[in-house]
């Protein structure tokens, strides 16, 4: 489990506060979505699950282990893997499979070991034959998924997305939300960190950042339900939920977490 | 008036094996007071077209002009003002006024810090409160349209904006688009992005790219009618405006098609009538 239990951070240099009294969970096989405006602390955040940087007060534990205490730091980085908005700027390979490679041959992986791992890796995100592709030569969607398997490639318990999906099209989305459900689905832990609500239908809860301070936890359906709330909290509403929410005013029956036509439309007219 | 490409292509490494032929006798159109959306996915030629429209690329086929001049020529610059994509990683100056007044004392302007402080206002920012403070302590909506107002600063005829809303949170998003869409009023406007859902309801044209060719250029009402078109070069409508073809396809009476997600709401309602 990773727990933030009464996390606050202060930069150094800085008057405000980047997070103040934020406590938050991950479990294992836990999809956990952690929504907030930029600037509302959610990097910071994701900084702090692998120890990047430590927190000012409270604490953050990865199983257990404190990430302030210097002598865990590598066993909690080998747990926690952070894959950050520009996948650009985390590639260091020359080809695919180096830079799918480099975070375990650091760890000092046997060969054959590396090989699995490295084709396993980018299997799972659905890169299989793209080994010796140069990374400049992929597309945005498949950078991110490249970046994605780097990380996987150290067989992290927890994935921590900071924005995974930004600067992505909807195919390429689409991609990266179908790795966080399968991943989920082997039993890891994933703070997926977003300002797009339509990403989190499916999440197994939902955070809300607003100026360093968590001001919502519950299920997705809580949020979708409560659009006035959403849109006070400077996130962004899909513009199919506020067309969910008409008919929800009006008595007809659809769930409120839907945001694509076809699970709409099938509620409405079923085949 | 207007800025034209008129059968333009162009071919990147043209006289070697490296060619690789990134856009194809493309005409174009843009005139004052319009708003066009170019929308194609990644490697369908759209920032090749913004290039070329802005006179930093010349057409290896076809032409280019602005006003009737070629936009690479001495004469034509200063009517093309280009936005690049995340423009905000480009200021360099101490504070947001000293970086938008740049482009216009470039060009020879009598008073550049009033073209910056009108720009500043034209985006909704406050020349006042915006125009001493470092462009590097700005939100991401606020650095992303301060990026614009340096565009808009040399008072070019027409403006051309590469993704201007991506990677920004929904209030910035707002903020951009509402900023964009207000500069038709004094210059031909084009917008070039692989999400055009933020623009669509604004736009008076939308022209989606493929393959270095234009596929479609309609007014967006038209699009439910070429949706399959317009879907076969990777692109996707709003799910709003699925979801009224998908329960038309069901057999939903709809009259017409909105893109207003509140309207659409009610325009399903309607057709569904009184809730069983």
């Amino acid at each position: 489990m990773i727990e933030f239990q009464d996390v606050g951070v202060v930069y150094a240099g800085s008057d405000s506060p980047a997070l103040t009294g934020v406590s938050l969970s991950v479990a294992p096989g836990q999809w956990v979505a952690l929504l907030g405006a930029n600037g509302s602390g959610k990097s910071t955040l994701a900084r702090l699950a692998n120890a990047l940087i430590l927190p000012t007060t409270g604490a953050v534990h990865v199983d257990g282990m404190d990430t302030r205490d210097e002598s865990v730091v590598w066993d909690v980085r080998s747990r926690v893997g952070l894959v950050q908005q520009s996948p650009e700027n985390q590639i260091v390979g020359t080809i695919a499979e180096e830079d799918v490679a480099f975070g375990p041959e650091n760890l000092g992986i046997p060969t054959a070991e590396l090989r699995t791992r490295v084709d396993a890796a980018l299997s799972a995100v659905g890169l299989d034959g793209f080994q010796r592709r140069e990374p400049h030569l992929l597309s945005e969607g498949q950078k991110q998924r490249l970046a994605i398997a780097g990380a996987l490639a150290m067989r992290p318990a927890y994935l921590v997305l900071d924005e995974p999906t930004a600067m992505l099209d909807g195919t390429g989305r689409a991609d990266v939300l179908a790795i966080v459900r399968s991943l989920r689905a082997s039993g890891v832990g994933i703070l997926h960190i977003t300002h797009h609500l339509a990403d989190i239908a499916s999440a197994d809860r939902a955070a809300v950042l607003d100026s360093g301070a968590i001001v919502f936890e519950g299920t997705p359906a809580d949020l979708f339900a409560d659009p006035g709330r959403v849109r006070r909290l400077g996130i962004g509403l899909p513009p199919m939920t506020t067309l969910v929410s008409v008919l929800r005013e009006r008595g007809h029956a659809v769930p409120a977490t839907t945001v694509e036509a076809e699970s709409l439309v099938e509620s409405l007219w079923p085949s | 008036m207007a800025l034209v490409a008129q059968g333009a292509g162009y071919a990147y490494a043209a006289d070697t094996r490296f060619r690789v032929d990134a856009l194809r006798e493309v005409d174009f159109e843009v005139v004052p007071g319009e708003l066009v959306v170019v929308a194609g996915t990644t490697g369908s030629g759209k920032s090749t077209l913004l290039r070329l429209l802005a006179g930093l690329l010349e057409p290896t086929e076809g032409l280019v002009s602005v006003d009737g001049i070629a936009p690479t020529l001495r004469a034509a610059r200063g009517s093309v003002a280009l936005v690049f994509q995340n423009p905000e990683t480009q200021f360099f100056a101490e504070t947001v006024l000293a970086d938008v007044a740049f482009g216009p004392r470039n060009l020879g302007s009598a008073d550049p810090h009033a073209a910056a402080r009108e720009a500043l206002t034209a985006v909704g920012l406050d020349p006042d409160v915006f125009g001493p403070r470092s462009p590097f302590t700005l939100s991401g909506g606020e650095a992303r349209r301060v990026a614009i107002a340096g565009a808009l600063a040399m008072k070019a005829g027409y403006l051309l904006l590469d993704e201007p809303t991506a990677g920004l949170d929904a209030r910035g998003c707002r903020d951009v688009v509402d900023a964009v869409v207000a500069e038709r009023d004094r210059a031909g406007v084009v917008v070039v992005t692989h999400d055009p859902e933020d623009f669509l309801c604004h736009a008076d044209r939308v022209v989606a790219l493929s393959a270095g060719s234009v596929v479609i250029s309609v007014p967006p009402s038209e699009l439910t009618h070429r949706h399959a078109q317009y879907e076969s070069s990777g692109l996707r409508l709003p799910e709003v405006v699925r979801a009224q073809i998908l329960a038309r396809q069901r057999g939903a009476a709809l009259t017409g098609v909105e893109f207003d997600p509140r309207a659409a709401g009610v325009l399903l309602a309607e057709s569904l009538g009184a809730p069983r």
